[in-house]
């Protein structure tokens, strides 16, 4: 189905957001079971994907959901739909997937003509859906204790239901963590398919970008081989292309969020961004951040009068399952939170500036994702201060090492300029992980800092 | 100006009346059992007793702790670790670093030079190294909980608890009882989990001399006293560090009062 059929709803927008993707998956066939009941292979996955899906319930009272108005609903349905598009593409049979994560180059999978299929944004989907939950436990009566990462245990909960599309390969990093590492070797035995591992180096410099591009012509090299295909390279410099009109585009768009007290959803916000890294090198992505970069201009203007509030900057990802901690820190405590990818992007100029391919790839993967904490931290620290940040809110997920060793480094340097900084421990996708009110007394004290010192 | 601090801690509920010239002239603490808002209220008719005040004597009244919102004779509520920061800062106006251990949860706090909390950390979800875990432990050992740090005093050899979890460390407790390990030991051993998680937590906020502790536990001797050793510091303790939330609930709702 092509999405201009799809993009006709967007005037539904205020019927609601949900009601409009339930509508948008029944004409796209998702909800016609029939259709794939007779079949094999990836229709069979669908087919069950939906059945564990009707099974799953509902993980939290829809009470505990945001009644916030879609900030930029637009926006989020064209997101939806060119999301909910690759999700149909990659369970079509005749289509070559990729599983892959989120820290790996699209751009090099779209100009191949390769569906990505990102099994950790599957496990923030299901999170949203309040879905999770079903594949949480599966994985739990298969072994994988509740204090594995409660990514790892829902993607191969849902792997191992038969879920998931079978993949033609799968390719993936080393960052951000070991558990991702391993849950993607899983997925490689699960469905005995070859796997490619790009080491990501550690430090940004010029040799670690020269081994880290090296790296990426070994993984292009692998997927022409295991696929049959060959990478054109003018389709490759036309992904980069495209990769780095994104990334412009998403800079002005955070520069905006930044600059115009926009008031735009703290939530709507972490999406763009993971989204938008995630669709890199294809048209879809300058598209949606185009629509993002008009609607949020609108919405600064009408936004010029709101009083300034104490703000505080949001570190790892959110509760996909309920906002009720963002609602009551933003509504109750009267504290305007930002995801910290908008205190602005890492120094991108040699990266744009570079016309080799593959060390453009290189150039982004440890711009955006690099693990250097005490550089970046130390960056974080110095533009938190000229923004006139209050403190940092860090949500530690259950399980996660790397955080729990990033966060003491990220304080230590927080502290230096005076900035507090609190630590929630959660769970973005176990729902089982979470209790509002064990942590409501360390966000009540946390805003009576921001708040004082705002006076 | 008579003002009035309630903490309603999820362990007991205190409260403190102070007076004009700032002098305690009335406190109580008793345990909260399953209604917070009526044992708050009895705190409340307890201390005005005390004071020999009616309410309409007192100016301003703050409220604190875990059912802070419970109130209606309260003019406003705020977090424990605010009125900590206050009360340690009205008892010790040169301290710089709190850890506060309570019934249920444990606080590094970090304050500045007018006795407001800057930064501060709390222990995750789990009662491990608060007043609980060593109440479990006292029931365990069948001993009373208020004779833990007089006990502990009388080990000769340490005893290491492994485990972070409360209900695990009872466990454990139960099998070093079964092998005859005496109970000042085990007792020193609990002590010594309990200080450890206490001071990870206070190198996460940053440890500025000098430093304080209030909350129930630190009636605790032994406790004390290996935080102390591992520190290599003198604690200031005041002479009842259950009272420092309420205390600081009073001090806070004065500074209020006064800016009306």
């Amino acid at each position: 189905m092509e999405n201009t059929n799809l993009l006709h709803h967007t005037e539904d927008i205020a019927a609601g957001k949900e009601a409009l993707l339930e509508r948008m998956l029944e004409e796209a066939g998702f909800a016609d079971k029939d259709r794939t009941e007779s079949s094999d292979g990836r229709s069979r996955q669908l087919q069950n994907f939906f059945s564990a899906i009707d099974a799953a319930g509902t993980g939290m009272p829809s009470g505990e959901r945001s009644v916030r108005p879609v900030q930029g609903s637009g926006s989020v349905a064209k997101r939806t739909l060119i999301t909910l598009d690759i999700f149909q593409k990659a369970y079509d049979e005749t289509a070559k997937v990729v599983f892959t994560g989120n820290v790996m180059c699209p751009e090099v999978l779209f100009a191949a003509d390769l569906v990505p299929f990102n099994a950790e944004a599957l496990a923030v989907f299901l999170a949203n859906s309040h879905a999770a939950q079903r594949f949480l436990d599966i994985a739990e009566r298969n072994h994988f204790t509740r204090d594995t990462c409660a990514v790892v245990r829902c993607v191969l909960g849902a792997a191992m239901e038969n879920c998931l599309p079978s993949p033609d390969l799968i390719a993936f990093a080393s960052y951000p963590c070991d558990s991702a590492s391993k849950m993607f070797y899983a997925l490689g035995k699960i469905y005995e398919k070859e796997y490619f591992l790009l080491d990501m180096p550690y430090r940004n410099t010029e040799e670690t970008v020269s081994h880290l591009a090296g790296r990426i012509m070994a993984m292009i090299a692998k997927i022409e081989d295991v696929l049959g295909i060959k990478m054109s390279p003018d389709r490759l410099d036309e992904a980069v292309r495209r990769s780095k009109e994104a990334i412009i585009c998403y800079d002005k768009l955070i520069a905006l969020y930044r600059n115009k007290n926009a008031g735009l959803s703290f939530a709507k916000s972490m999406d763009d961004n993971v989204s938008g890294s995630l669709l890199l090198g294809s048209e879809e992505a300058v598209e949606m951040l185009r629509a993002n970069y008009a609607e949020a201009l609108r919405r600064a203007d009408d936004s010029a009068e709101r009083k300034p509030k104490p703000k505080a900057v949001w570190q790892g990802m959110r509760p996909f399952y309920s906002d009720e901690i963002i609602n009551y820190i933003e509504d109750e405590c009267d504290i305007d939170v930002m995801f910290v990818s908008d205190l602005g992007l890492p120094e991108i100029g040699d990266m744009m500036n570079t016309d080799d391919p593959h060390l453009y790839l290189a150039r982004k993967l440890l711009a955006l994702w690099g693990g250097d904490e005490i550089r970046n931290a130390t960056i974080q620290s110095e533009r938190m201060e000229r923004a006139g940040i209050g403190g940092a809110i860090l949500f530690n997920q259950w399980g996660c090492r790397q955080m729990l060793s990033a966060n003491q480094i990220l304080r230590d340097t927080l502290a230096r300029k005076n900035i507090p900084m609190l630590e929630i421990d959660g769970d973005f996708i176990d729902s089982g992980n979470y209790s509002f009110s064990q942590i409501r007394v360390r966000i009540d004290a946390f805003a009576e800092v921001l708040q004082r010192r705002k006076i | 100006m008579i003002t009035a601090g309630i903490d309603s801690g999820s362990l007991t509920t205190k409260g403190v009346i102070l007076d004009g010239g700032q002098k305690i002239i009335a406190s109580d603490i008793r345990l909260t059992g399953g209604g917070s808002k009526e044992t708050g209220q009895n705190v409340w008719r307890e201390i005005l007793e005390q004071a020999e005040v009616s309410e309409k004597d007192v100016t301003y009244v703050m409220s604190t702790g875990y059912g802070r919102s419970n109130f209606e004779f309260a003019d406003k509520n705020i977090t424990e670790i605010s009125c900590h920061a206050a009360g340690i800062h009205f008892l010790f106006p040169e301290v710089e670093t709190i850890l506060d251990i309570g019934g249920q949860d444990c606080k590094a706090i970090r304050v500045d030079r007018l006795g407001q909390a800057e930064d501060f950390v709390m222990n995750d979800k789990c009662a491990a190294g608060t007043g609980r875990f060593l109440e479990v432990i006292a029931r365990a050992l069948d001993v009373r909980l208020e004779d833990l740090g007089e006990i502990s005093q009388h080990s000769d050899t340490e005893v290491r608890i492994s485990s972070m979890c409360t209900v695990f460390a009872e466990t454990e407790v139960i099998s070093l009882v079964a092998d005859n390990t005496s109970v000042p030991d085990i007792v020193r051993g609990v002590h010594r989990t309990v200080a450890d998680r206490a001071v990870t937590l206070l190198r996460k906020v940053g440890i500025t001399e000098p430093a304080a502790m209030s909350g129930g536990v630190a009636h605790n001797t032994g406790v004390v006293h290996e935080l102390e050793r591992q520190l290599s510091l003198k604690l200031n303790i005041p002479e009842n560090p259950q009272l420092v939330g309420a205390i600081g609930a009073a001090v806070l709702a004065r500074k209020i009062a006064e800016k009306r």
